[in-house]
Parts: structure tokens; C-alpha cells; sequence
């Protein structure tokens, strides 16, 4: 279920910052860009959107003040961190400071989509009965218990929390790395297609004995659980 | 650096105020505790004299107190008593004291008065001027004078002086002495460390500062900075070689990459054609990010900087995740994982991603390496302060003369350059180790390959 977001770009870089913009504008999204600190922090206070793109290195005023700047403002707007600084601290501060997720240079867009989309997804409050409900798949959240067409079908735990994630994701493409950060917690770059194995293990258990597939795989940006077209 | 500017040298001079500030109130107390002491004998000793004189002269009469003056005078000159009786108008009567004023005589009490002796040798040694008086007027108009001589007194006080004098010299020559020795021992030394800091600095911290034998302030300090410059050049040896380790790897890829889309572009393709080669062109640019990543992961390990990741890690936790993610690899692979544990303390302080960074390396090769069906087994074990993972395969292994060379960067065993990874496996999962203080080893499993990793624990018992 796609949904078109405002999307405010705060980013120095003219070039990435004309390509990112048009990306997301092809996307189906509404996108502002400023290049200065100081000027996007105004233009964030006044103006309202779902989502802000803010580069750490900005001239006037850095990225990390702006977002602090913002929550002391009580704007609470998800915001994604985009730097060039890639290590643990350098994550660590950027979520401190109040952003909520931490993409670093150089990235891949289709990943930057994913997880813009899944910021916006994230306040979506569950159904009243805590069910996640696609097409004919249901799982039932307080029993842990996964049904499909009214069979029930057993899961790992790691299988269990994976189809979760892309549940709570439905509609949206859900990059490797997110999946790895998500469902393992763990944020280094793996070699091999470890979670590519362990998707097609979960795909194999929902959708390999039924009609419609609903795991899909997106290539070159990740996966998606979506309602058949 | 000027030697008067040096702490030592003030010091020193701070210390020679001190010693001569004690020394010259020890001597002043000392000459002020004898002196009093005699001076005041000296009174009760002459108003003592005197009162015996009064009485005799109102008990017996004039006459008979000159007789008794006479006979002190006799033994006075043993005793350095000096008697004297006036007339009525003050001329001397007997004694041998000439007087020279007596007009601001106190009754009953005592003076320091500048007398001529009528005498002057007594015996072969010359008499000094100075005397304690007490005198008494008598209802005559007389007046009795008794005195003592204070030559003792006199030549304490200027020995007195002479000794205070002479410690002071000798105090303040000896600091200033001391104090330029020990300015120079410290000057010398900081020249020294100076010196060396420059020289090190040239040649790019390749030098190191010469160690002092003594093992004193300067030798700790000197070690420090020595642990210093060497992290200084490892670092900037780290940086150096990720500079040289990106344009190595990144370069072919590039290359590569670049050549693709130039060979597309020669002729017109369909719009198939196009799209292909823009994915590929993006599947490319994916690899380069994953070595670039791995490539800084590796930099970063080396120098230490994710201080603040850094917190206490259950490795068995990490191992068990691990096992998990990639028994379903291993599983799809055709090969058989396997996870044993032993031993019940399994902390280290550490970084969380990096450590699953290491153990996934080391999983991903044996996956990768070993011929399908595999053996392939993880073990944890905990021994006192040891916690040591191993992960054992029955795989081709590596040649015990390749060893070192594999945890060297870009080095692959097959030549087959087209498997997937960067060659940088190994060489983070050392980087890891070391930052750890973890050891890397590799044993032979008969066939096949046993990576090891000994993690010192954070177990204080």
C-alpha cells in the first residue's frame, strides 16, 4: 500500500542531493531540498512533513544540531541521518541526538527508499485484536501463531520475527542490511546471501504449498510481503 | 632554555631560604635562651652582691664596708667582680672601677655601663669595657657599685654572629650550587626528550626516544612517550595502508566496471541491452561498497577508535546467533553445522559488531571453502579466563607455509578471483582479535582447517 510522503532533503552535495530528490520524486513522493543548515532548520520549523532527509555535513549549521534543534522543538518528525561518518559512535551519536535511523555514504538508493518508507510506516498503530493481517495470512501476535488460508504453519523463532518485520512492512521493499539490523541486530555487511537463505527458507514455509505468492524479492533493493495485484 | 627559568633551580633557591631561614632562628633562639640565662644570673648575682654590701654598711658602718669591698676586691679580679664605693660627690672612694657618668644610675637595679678598670691586664689578659653594674646609694650620698664583666656575654654574641654568618654562606652557596646541578640534571634530560621527539617527528615516528638507564621519573616518562609514537605510527601507518589498500582494491573493479559501460555505449543497443547493463553496473558498485565497508571496518578495528560500542559481550550469545543465521546458509549449502558448548562464563568486554563481524568471516570461508557435503563444527568453551571459539572444517585447509600470508590483506588461497568476498576476511577477523587481545591461531583438523580464537575473559574471580 503505497503512500506519498513530504518529503524535506536538507543536503550540500548538489549533485546527490538532485539525484536523490529526483529519485524519490519518481517514487511518487513530494520532495524539498535546501542546501544550508541553517536555511533547512527554518524551513523544517515551518514547514510540515513526514519525513526529513539530513546530511551530517552541512555549511551554517551541522546536521546533528538541526535535529536537536528540532526535537527541543518538539517536532516529531522521523528522521533519517545521512553521513559519511560510518562507524559505531558515529551511529550512536546521530540516534542519540534524536534521528531515528542512520544511512551512510556511499549508499544505495534503493536502499534510502526502503527505509524512508519503513519510517513512515513505523506509528501505524496494530488492529485492536494485535493481528497482522495480509491477503490470507494472518499472524496472530499475542498467541505467536502464523496462519495461512486457515492452516497453521510452524516457524522458527528467527523465522517467526523475520515475517514479522516484513508484516509490519507490508507493501514496502525491506532492504537486506535493514533485515539484518532489525531481526538480528547486528549492523556489519555480510559476505555471502546469508538472509537471502533465510528468506527463501520463510518463503518456502508460506508461500511454496499455497496459490499466490506473497513473498517477493525485489531485485537489487531487498524483499516485500505485499498483497497480490 | 635559560638554567634561572627551571623549577629545579628555584626550588633550589626556595630551599636554601628555607635552611637559612631555620638555621638563623635555631642560632638566634639558641643565643637568646643562653644569653638570657646569663644575663639574668649575672642580675641576681649583682643585686645579690649589692644587698650583702647595704647590710653591712647599715649594720656595721662605713668603715667596715670598705674593708669588705677591699676584701672582695681581692677576690673579685678571679672573679671578674668589680667594686667600687663613691664619696658624696661621686669621686671614687675604693675600688677599681673609674666612673664615667652616674647621673642616670638606677637604684636597685641594673646596668650595662662602659667602665675603665683601673686595671688593665689582669692576669696577661686585657680587660674588656663592657660590665653589668648594680648600684645602691647610700644615705650618705654614696653610692656602692657592684659589676660584673661581660666579656663571655660579649663574645657569645659575636661568635654567635660569626657562626650565623657562616651558615648562611655556606647555605646559599651549596643551594646555588645544588640548584644549578640539579637545573643542569633536569635541563639535560628534557633536552634529551626534546631532542628525541624532533628526531621522531622527522622520520615520520619512526624513531623512538632513547631510553635513560636509571629507572626514574625520566625513564617512566620516556616509556610513555615512546607507547605513544609507536601508536602514532601505527596509525598513520593503518591510514597509509587503507589509502593504498582502496586504490588496490577499488581500482579493478572500477576498471572493470568503467569498461563495461564504455563497451555499451560503442554501439546502439536495445533498451534490454541498456537496462542490463545498468544493473550490472549497479551489482559492481554493490561489491565496491562491501569492500570499502570491509575495508574501513578493518581500519577502524586496527586502530581502536569504536571506543564507545565497547561494553561487556556474551560471546556465547554471539555464537549462538551466528550458528543460527548460518546453519540455514550451511544447511542450503549441503553442509552440516554444528554448535557445542562447554564451561559457564563466556563475558569479554568488547564491541558487539565487530566480534559477530569476526565469527561471521570465519563461518562465511568455511561455508564457502569447503567441498559440499561439509563438516563443518562451532565450539565455545569456557576455562578459567579463557573463553576460546573455534570453528573446525573438513575442508582443504590451509598450508601451514600460507598461514601468515592469509591474515595478510587481498590474499585468497585459490586463484579463483571471481569468488564473491574482498580477501579481507581473515585480515578483520585479526584486526578484531588484536583489538581484543585475542589470539588467532590455526590447528589442523585431519583434514581440514580449525580456526581458533583465545579471548582473555573479564572474569575477576
Amino acid at each position: 500500500m503505497f503512500a506519498a510522503m513530504h518529503i524535506l532533503v536538507i543536503e550540500d552535495d548538489i549533485e546527490a542531493a538532485a539525484y536523490m530528490c529526483k529519485g524519490l520524486r519518481e517514487s511518487g513522493h513530494v520532495v524539498e531540498h535546501c542546501a544550508d543548515g541553517k536555511e533547512g532548520l527554518g524551513q523544517a520549523l515551518t514547514g510540515s512533513y513526514d519525513i526529513m532527509i539530513i546530511d551530517r555535513m552541512l555549511p551554517g549549521l551541522d546536521g546533528l544540531s538541526i535535529i536537536s534543534a528540532l526535537r527541543a522543538a518538539e517536532v516529531q518528525t522521523p528522521i533519517l541521518v545521512l553521513s559519511a561518518l560510518g562507524d559505531v559512535d558515529n551511529r550512536v551519536e546521530g540516534l542519540k541526538a534524536g534521528g531515528d535511523d542512520y544511512l551512510t555514504k556511499p549508499y544505495a538508493f534503493s536502499e534510502l527508499l526502503a527505509r524512508i518508507e519503513a519510517l513512515n510506516r513505523r506509528n501505524v498503530p496494530l488492529s485492536h485484536d494485535n493481528k497482522l493481517t495480509l491477503s490470507d495470512l494472518e499472524m496472530d501476535l499475542s498467541r505467536h501463531k502464523v496462519k495461512r488460508n486457515g492452516k497453521t504453519i510452524p516457524l522458527q523463532p528467527r523465522e517467526y520475527r523475520l515475517l514479522e518485520y516484513l508484516m509490519r512492512h507490508s507493501g514496502q521493499v525491506v532492504s537486506r542490511t535493514m533485515l539484518l539490523e532489525q531481526v538480528w541486530d547486528y549492523n556489519f555487511d555480510p559476505q555471502t546471501n546469508v538472509i537471502d537463505v533465510h528468506i527463501s527458507r520463510l518463503r518456502n514455509k508460506i508461500d511454496k504449498d499455497f496459490d499466490i505468492p506473497l513473498l517477493h524479492t525485489v531485485r537489487g533493493a531487498g524483499y516485500s510481503i505485499r498483497e497480490p495485484v | 632554555m635559560n638554567l634561572f627559568k627551571t623549577t629545579a633551580f628555584k626550588l633550589a633557591v626556595l630551599f636554601a631560604v628555607v635552611f637559612i631561614l631555620i638555621a638563623v632562628s635555631a642560632l638566634t633562639s639558641m643565643y637568646y635562651y643562653t644569653v638570657g640565662e646569663i644575663a639574668q644570673q649575672t642580675e641576681r648575682e649583682l643585686l645579690h652582691e649589692i644587698g650583702e654590701l647595704e647590710a653591712q654598711y647599715y649594720q656595721e658602718g662605713r668603715t667596715s664596708l670598705v674593708d669588705l669591698i677591699k676584701r672582695r676586691d681581692v677576690y673579685g679580679k678571679h672573679l671578674h667582680h668589680f667594686y667600687a664605693l663613691t664619696h658624696s660627690d661621686s669621686s671614687l672612694d675604693v675600688g677599681n672601677l673609674a666612673l664615667f657618668d652616674l647621673s642616670d644610675l638606677r637604684d636597685n637595679d641594673t646596668n650595662d655601663v662602659l667602665f675603665q678598670t683601673s686595671d688593665t691586664t689582669i692576669y696577661g689578659q686585657k680587660v674588656r669595657d663592657i660590665l653589668r653594674i648594680a648600684t645602691s646609694r647610700l644615705e650618705d650620698g654614696s653610692i656602692i657599685i657592684v659589676g660584673q664583666d661581660q666579656q663571655s656575654l660579649v663574645e657569645l654574641r659575636e661568635s654567635t654572629f660569626s657562626a650565623m654568618l657562616i651558615v648562611v654562606s655556606i647555605t646559599t652557596v651549596l643551594s646555588l650550587l645544588s640548584g644549578f646541578f640539579m637545573g643542569q640534571y633536569v635541563l639535560r634530560n628534557i633536552s634529551r626528550i626534546n631532542e628525541g621527539l624532533s628526531a621522531s617527528f622527522n622520520n615520520d615516528f619512526n624513531l623512538l626516544l632513547p631510553v635513560p638507564k636509571e629507572h626514574n621519573e625520566f625513564f617512566t616518562l620516556t616509556e610513555k612517550l615512546n607507547h605513544m609514537l609507536i601508536r602514532i605510527r601505527d596509525l598513520i601507518s593503518s591510514i597509509r595502508q587503507v589509502s593504498d589498500n582502496i586504490a588496490h582494491e577499488l581500482r579493478s573493479p572500477l576498471t572493470r566496471m568503467r569498461s563495461r559501460l564504455e563497451v555499451t555505449l560503442l554501439q546502439s543497443r536495445t533498451s534490454a541491452e541498456y537496462q542490463e547493463a545498468m544493473e550490472q553496473a549497479i551489482e559492481d558498485c554493490n561489491d565496491l561498497l562491501t569492500t570499502f565497508n570491509a575495508l574501513l571496518s578493518i581500519a577502524r578495528a586496527e586502530s581502536g577508535i569504536d571506543k564507545e560500542g565497547w561494553s561487556t559481550i556474551n560471546l556465547y550469545e554471539i555464537a549462538d546467533e551466528l550458528y543460527e543465521l548460518y546453519s540455514v546458509v550451511a544447511e542450503d549449502a549441503g553442509h552440516q553445522l554444528q554448535f557445542t558448548n562447554s564451561g559457564n562464563y563466556f563475558k569479554v568486554s568488547g564491541n558487539r559488531q565487530l566480534l559477530a563481524q569476526a565469527l561471521s568471516n570465519i563461518l562465511e570461508n568455511a561455508i564457502k571453502y569447503t567441498p559440499v557435503p561439509g563438516n563443518i563444527h562451532l565450539d565455545i568453551n569456557a576455562e578459567d579466563t579463557m573463553i576460546t571459539i573455534s570453528l573446525c572444517d573438513n575442508g582443504p585447509g590451509i598450508p601451514v607455509e600460507d598461514r601468515q600470508r592469509v591474515l595478510e590483506r587481498f590474499q585468497r588461497l585459490n586463484r579463483d578471483t571471481r569468488s564473491s568476498g574482498s580477501g579481507l576476511g581473515l585480515h578483520l577477523v585479526q584486526a578484531v582479535a588484536k583489538l581484543h587481545h585475542a589470539e588467532l591461531s590455526f590447528k589442523e583438523n585431519h583434514p581440514g582447517l580449525c580456526v581458533i580464537l583465545k579471548f582473555p575473559s573479564n572474569n575477576l574471580t
